[in-house]
């Protein structure tokens, strides 16, 4: 009956009739109004019509862009009442239609499953191709970086002083765009924080699902969760105010030099924010290990130690990864915590008593202030989003081949 | 005003669900064998007009 669905033809229409309208209008000017314009000044032309067509109206425009305006506004109200008597005449066709359609024989069933599963195969494309789509419009800003910055120069450089002038006079840096110390900050912040999430949240989730008496797990676990739902902001706060203070007193009592800001303190804090997704992932995974294995190992001899080592873990191990891997994320793209503990000077140090930088607190500063999408400055944050998202990627898919590697499978 | 048109499609939508599933309905009633619950037929008219690109 109807080949093109009700619904998708009001969207198609709301997308289609602006460029329609619009174009109907431009065309429809007097001789001569866009007579060797530019591109831009027809557009600029184009939005001061739109502009006094909604109710803008500044100084005196002209007669002909009055009327370019009420015969936009005319062309609208026709469009919209047009949709309005098309989705009210193909619906009510289509609710005749259908209800001639029921029968004892009519398989309804079988046609709200085919719709059902049509539904969902449109909504996991969608969440495909919008990745495919942000993936492609960081890897189209990249490519135009690289045409102004040589590749080799940006993978092996190891200075980064990125704020190059975007306006004439302005007095700004050289320009270096090395990305190595920005990635060796990235990665002395995620190892620190890892240090001490890792065994940390191990250990808890040990605890609560082998030793921990029922009440102490009950009271325990949600109040471990409730870290996971504090903003970055605060650990961020916490890690200027608190952590960092201590960590420079106490490294000058040792005569120690220590920076202000320290990796150390932002990678301490971030790793405090991490143990609670560490720790619940473990404990799930530990959880799900069916008690007969438990029981099997203890009944041939084994101490609750061999049992853990021998058994648990490796029937866990997946689980566990997927934390361990899930907290490498959040650190390597956390950015609060380290712009305000860490500090925004790249330098090639694997010193965590220092200051250092990471990958996104610098795209932070490449698009904040004075942009300019033609200057290596301000494209420079899309190479280091796409360098990112490939360690990411690289990082997954290694940790993934350890997983179905030391994997043991239970029925 | 073109929130009102998919605010029209889904009471068409609406109605059409509640005519199907009433006819189903009156049809078993009425003794006759239906291969799918009256449910269904309300619910096939009520996707039908929406998602389906032919019915």
């Amino acid at each position: 009956m109807s080949f093109i669905p009700v619904f998708v033809l009001i969207l198609l229409w709301l997308a289609l009739q602006g460029p329609v309208i619009t174009a109907i209008v431009m065309n429809s000017l007097p001789d001569g109004a866009l007579e060797g314009l530019d591109s831009g000044a027809r557009q600029l032309i184009q939005a001061e019509i739109s502009s006094i067509a909604a109710g803008n109206i500044f100084g005196t425009p002209e007669p002909w862009k009055m009327e370019a305006a009420r015969q936009l506004v005319r062309l609208h109200d026709i469009s919209v009442w047009a949709l309005l008597a098309i989705t009210l005449g193909l619906s009510g066709a289509l609710v005749l239609f259908s209800r001639r359609r029921v029968s004892a024989e009519f398989r309804a069933r079988h046609g709200v499953e085919r719709i059902v599963s049509g539904l969902m195969i449109f909504c996991a494309v969608v969440a495909i191709f919008v990745t495919l789509g942000i993936i492609g419009s960081l890897l189209f800003e990249t490519l135009k970086f690289f045409e102004k910055v040589p590749f080799t120069k940006f993978l092996f450089g190891i200075n980064w002083e990125p704020q190059i002038p975007i306006r004439e006079g302005q007095v700004a840096a050289a320009g270096a765009f090395g990305w190595v110390p920005v990635i060796l900050g990235t990665m002395v912040i995620t190892v620190v924080a890892l240090v001490l999430a890792v065994p940390v949240g191990l250990m808890s989730a040990i605890y609560l699902n082998e030793f921990a008496p029922k009440w102490f797990r009950a009271t325990a676990k949600p109040l471990l969760e409730i870290l996971a739902g504090v903003p970055t902001v605060v650990y961020g706060f916490f890690a200027i105010l608190v952590v960092a203070p201590v960590i420079r007193d106490f490294g000058q009592s040792l005569g120690l030099d220590v920076s202000p800001n320290t990796a150390l303190a932002a990678g301490g804090v971030m790793g405090v924010m991490l143990i609670p997704f560490i720790s619940s992932f473990a404990d799930d995974a530990l959880s799900a290990v069916p008690q007969a294995l438990r029981e099997g190992a203890l009944g041939l001899g084994a101490t609750r130690a061999e049992m853990m080592t021998t058994v648990l873990f490796p029937a866990a191990i997946p689980g566990i990864v997927g934390g361990v891997l899930l907290a490498v994320s959040r650190a390597i793209g956390e950015t609060m915590i380290v712009v305000m503990a860490a500090g925004l000077m790249a330098k090639m140090t694997i010193n965590p008593l220092e200051s250092v930088t990471t990958v996104t607190v610098q795209i932070v500063t490449l698009l904040i202030g004075d942009t300019s999408f033609d200057n290596p400055k301000t494209l420079a944050a899309f190479a280091l989003g796409m360098m990112l998202f490939i360690v990411t990627l690289v990082i997954n898919v290694f940790a993934l081949r350890i997983v179905r590697k030391y994997r043991e499978a239970y029925d | 005003m073109t929130l009102f048109a998919f605010v029209l499609l889904l009471a068409m939508s609406i109605a059409g669900y509640i005519w199907n599933r009433q006819a189903a309905a009156a049809l078993r009633a009425g003794g006759g064998r239906l291969h799918s619950l009256s449910g269904f037929h309300g619910m096939y008219a009520f996707l039908c007009r929406s998602f389906r690109f032919s019915c």
